[in-house]
């Protein structure tokens, strides 16, 4: 029998994938499948990765094999760590009811602590599911695997099981946790309209910590060099906490490991109260706040002619230029869309850059060179995926209905969004490091060298790109993902790599330096003057194979 | 003056418009009504170009207007029956987004889009958010929108759907200083006394087909019946109404 808490926890369950890019009619659990799907696959491919190496364990151990299992365990108590968190932080927004649900729900006869009830245990339901889904692989598999070392051996299947297990799950619970208590805890203590304001921007910069704490695996797991020459970074990151879990249970304890151990317990234990307590507290509080709270606008400007209208030559390029703009400040999705691919950027940045060499840990001359460079390429291509995921869809249609033959127009106005928000901004933020890292000279050649080939990369990734930013239908099932990961890593390893060798060529030759910028100037303005045949504008993507009549 | 011809919409194998026939004249109101599912919204999806035709043709002024759709959208003043508007934009942002795709220069946006958010009450929430508006507020935004570029052509869905009191009556006077500076107006509703009260010229579709075209007086004498709503009840010919809201209501108190 369906009872008001079950529709509750069913409708709260399926906000969590409720999304503008999602095609219509496409269900929640094909959705949830297809995401479960992406997160078993790492588990497993990194678990069968590690078989050969376990199997040359079983035949001779070796020095140093105990660091070795450890780095393994770190990596997955960090993937847990690092997918729950990110999944969780996505979900920022539907973690508390929010002012739609309160204003749809409150009338009907729904008691409070079913509205919390059935909202504490979709959300328990969403996260343990992502979690099993991405330790499903290794928790069967690493234990599996862990009986073919004869150290480990002794321990038994059992308790290999259970010790990863544990170490996965206590991670993941510790992201998850930790994230909705202090979401909790900024409920509780700021006005409904702050906490909105901050929330992108948390949303923002927890995405980019947890892809950079996965994408910056190869750097942490040094372990043994970590833990001889600086044991105190150990306790400001929390996977190392739950990795060493484990070790608690091979009777082989390391006291620095079992130390870290108890303090993820005692960690999570934390995270555990604070959440409890926070999110009851909050609860009520969000719940009579959010509905007594006004959208109130801010005040503006009279005249929205900006600095930037000298570049916008018609109005309907103004008109796509701001609207891309607001889009890009103001829509959440798309902000956490873009984020996953800059904090991706940052983190191959990093990644680069810091060397460890001889048991040191230091910053290599060519990835600081190659860094904002990287950066400027995750940027450029961010907005130029994120251009065709659209949002409101539905509202389109005053570009389709507006639309005429102003396709050049709309073609410039995309490019010149990505000039300035995917290439001047971020280099704009590079200018210090530039500047501080190789002198005024040179730190403003780099700068201008990277402008001209940032431009340039604009025109190449925008070539084909006659749609207006964030208005076409999108279909994710035509893109070839394999195809595509494969291009993308040749591509930004080689546009990163080759330019800081460029880069690098021109610092001490002024004639080749300018007629590098001259040639680039003059490609520049070749291509901006280029008007493609077709100049009107798509908005979709392909005919869909069934179209809704949508009659009346 | 717009004329459809034969206009007609075929979705695989099931006709939604059939054959569709009526002339708008400039400085004329024309009502178009129907049940839901009848094919207004459809026919309204082809004038405004957002749905290609099966068959048919539309002459705006004489001309074809797919010879030239760019043309006639730049005369097309388009409320539409759903609100769907960028939530994210504040309601001049969305005005001046409009008035700069219909290529209006920055002057005459910004100073037009004011006015008018002023004359429809919105100067004071101009700066909210779509997101935080009112079903009522966003449909003024949505006639703003279709009157910030001077339209000849205007297409008014269900326009009147959520404003007050005070609001329709604005926009029913709004209908006659348009109709009175020679704008062709299609009005859809389903208020039947307001249709009465603004349209000179009524088009009925009933199951995809024109089933009345003429001026409501005209059809008062001719069909000898006292009302529009009358007239509209014997050509769609709905079932007794009084007699199936009296089973609704019993089967609501049905054990």
């Amino acid at each position: 029998m369906t009872t008001p808490f079950r529709e509750l926890v069913k409708l709260f369950r399926a906000r969590f994938l409720e999304s503008d890019a999602l095609a219509e009619g496409s269900g929640y659990e094909t959705s949830l499948a297809q995401i479960l799907g992406l997160l078993v696959t790492p588990g497993i491919l990194v678990a069968l990765w590690l078989l050969p190496r376990y199997m040359g364990y079983s035949m001779s151990g070796r020095a140093g094999l105990e660091w070795d299992l450890r780095s393994d365990r770190l990596f997955f108590a960090a993937y847990s760590f690092t997918v729950t968190g990110f999944a969780t932080i996505f979900e920022w927004d539907t973690l508390f009811p929010e002012r739609r649900d309160f204003l749809i729900l409150t009338p009907f006869p729904i008691r409070m602590r079913d509205l919390f009830g059935a909202k504490l245990l979709s959300l328990l339901t969403f996260v343990g599911i992502i979690a099993a889904a991405v330790n499903a692989g290794s928790v069967v598999l690493i234990p599996l695997l862990s009986t073919l070392i004869p150290g480990t051996r002794n321990a038994g299947l059992l308790r290999l099981l259970l010790m990863h297990t544990t170490s996965c799950a206590a991670a993941a619970a510790f992201a998850f946790f930790a994230v909705a208590a202090f979401q909790g805890v900024l409920i509780s203590l700021l006005s409904p309209r702050l906490f909105r304001r901050l929330s992108p921007y948390i949303q923002m910069t927890g995405m980019s910590l947890m892809v950079l704490s996965l994408l910056l695996f190869p750097i942490y797991s040094q372990l043994r060099i970590i833990a001889t020459s600086h044991p105190e970074a150990l306790w400001y990151f929390p996977p190392y906490w739950f990795a060493a879990i484990p070790e608690l249970f091979t009777g082989r304890t390391d006291p620095l490991f079992a130390a870290l151990a108890w303090f993820g317990f005692r960690a999570l234990g934390c995270a555990i109260l604070l959440f409890a307590i926070a999110w009851a507290a909050g609860f009520v509080r969000h719940y009579r706040r959010t509905l007594e709270s006004e959208d109130v606008g801010r005040s503006g400007r009279e005249n929205n002619r900006s600095w930037f209208d000298w570049i916008l030559r018609s109005p309907e390029e103004r008109g796509v230029y701001y609207f891309s703009g607001a889009i890009l400040a103001r829509s959440t999705r798309h902000r956490l869309f873009l984020a996953t691919y800059l904090s991706a950027g940052i983190s191959f940045g990093v990644l680069v850059m810091v060397v460890v060499k001889n048991g040191v840990i230091g910053l290599s001359p060519e990835g600081i060179r190659a860094f904002p460079i990287l950066v400027t390429f995750f940027a450029i291509s961010g907005l130029r995926a994120g251009f065709q995921f659209p949002a409101e869809l539905n509202s389109n249609w005053v570009f389709r209905l507006a639309e005429s033959g102003w396709g050049s127009a709309a073609r410039d106005a995309t490019r010149k969004r990505a000039l300035v928000s995917g290439l001047v901004v971020p280099l704009v933020c590079f200018v210090p490091l530039e500047l501080f890292r190789w002198g005024i000279a040179a730190g403003l050649l780099h700068i201008a060298f990277q402008a001209a080939a940032g431009a340039l990369l604009i025109e190449a990734l925008f070539w084909r790109f006659d749609k207006v930013p964030f208005t076409c239908s999108y279909f994710p099932g035509k893109v070839n993902l394999a195809i595509l990961a494969v291009v993308y890593l040749y591509g930004f390893t080689s546009y990163s790599f080759t330019l800081s060798d460029i880069e690098a060529s021109l610092e001490h030759n002024p004639v080749k330096s300018a007629g590098y910028l001259g040639g680039a100037a003059i490609a520049l303005t070749l291509l901006w003057r280029r008007k493609p045949k077709d100049h009107s504008v798509v908005f979709e993507a392909g005919e869909p194979q069934i179209r809704a009549l949508n009659l009346n | 003056m717009l004329e459809v011809r034969g206009l007609t919409k075929r979705f695989r194998s099931h006709t939604v418009v059939d054959h569709v026939s009526f002339t708008m004249r400039p400085g004329e109101i024309t009502g178009y009504l129907g049940p839901n599912g009848s094919g207004k919204s459809t026919t309204v999806k082809m004038l405004a170009g957002l749905l290609h035709p099966s068959e048919g043709n539309v002459l705006f002024n004489g001309r074809e207007i797919r010879q030239d759709p760019i043309a006639f959208r730049r005369q097309l003043g388009y409320v539409p029956e759903e609100p769907n508007l960028y939530s994210y934009l504040t309601g001049l942002e969305y005005l001046q987004l409009a008035g700069r795709l219909r290529g209006i220069d920055e002057p005459a946006v910004n100073r037009k889009a004011n006015e008018l958010l002023a004359l429809l009450g919105l100067s004071d929430a101009r700066w909210a958010p779509i997101s935080a508006y009112s079903k009522g507020m966003k449909q003024r935004v949505l006639i703003a929108a279709a009157l910030l570029h001077d339209p000849e052509f205007l297409i008014f869905d269900e326009a009147q759907s959520g404003l007050d009191i005070a609001n329709a009556l604005l926009f029913r006077h709004l209908l006659h200083a348009l109709a009175a500076r020679g704008k062709t107006i299609l009005y859809i509703s389903h208020i039947l006394e307001l249709v009465e009260k603004v349209c000179a010229h009524v088009v009925v579709i009933y199951k995809g087909k024109i089933v009345a075209d003429d001026s409501v007086d005209r059809l008062r004498s001719l069909m000898h019946l006292p009302n529009l709503e009358e007239i509209f009840t014997q050509l769609v010919k709905e079932d007794d109404m009084e007699r199936r809201a009296t089973d609704i209501a019993a089967v609501m108190q049905a054990r």
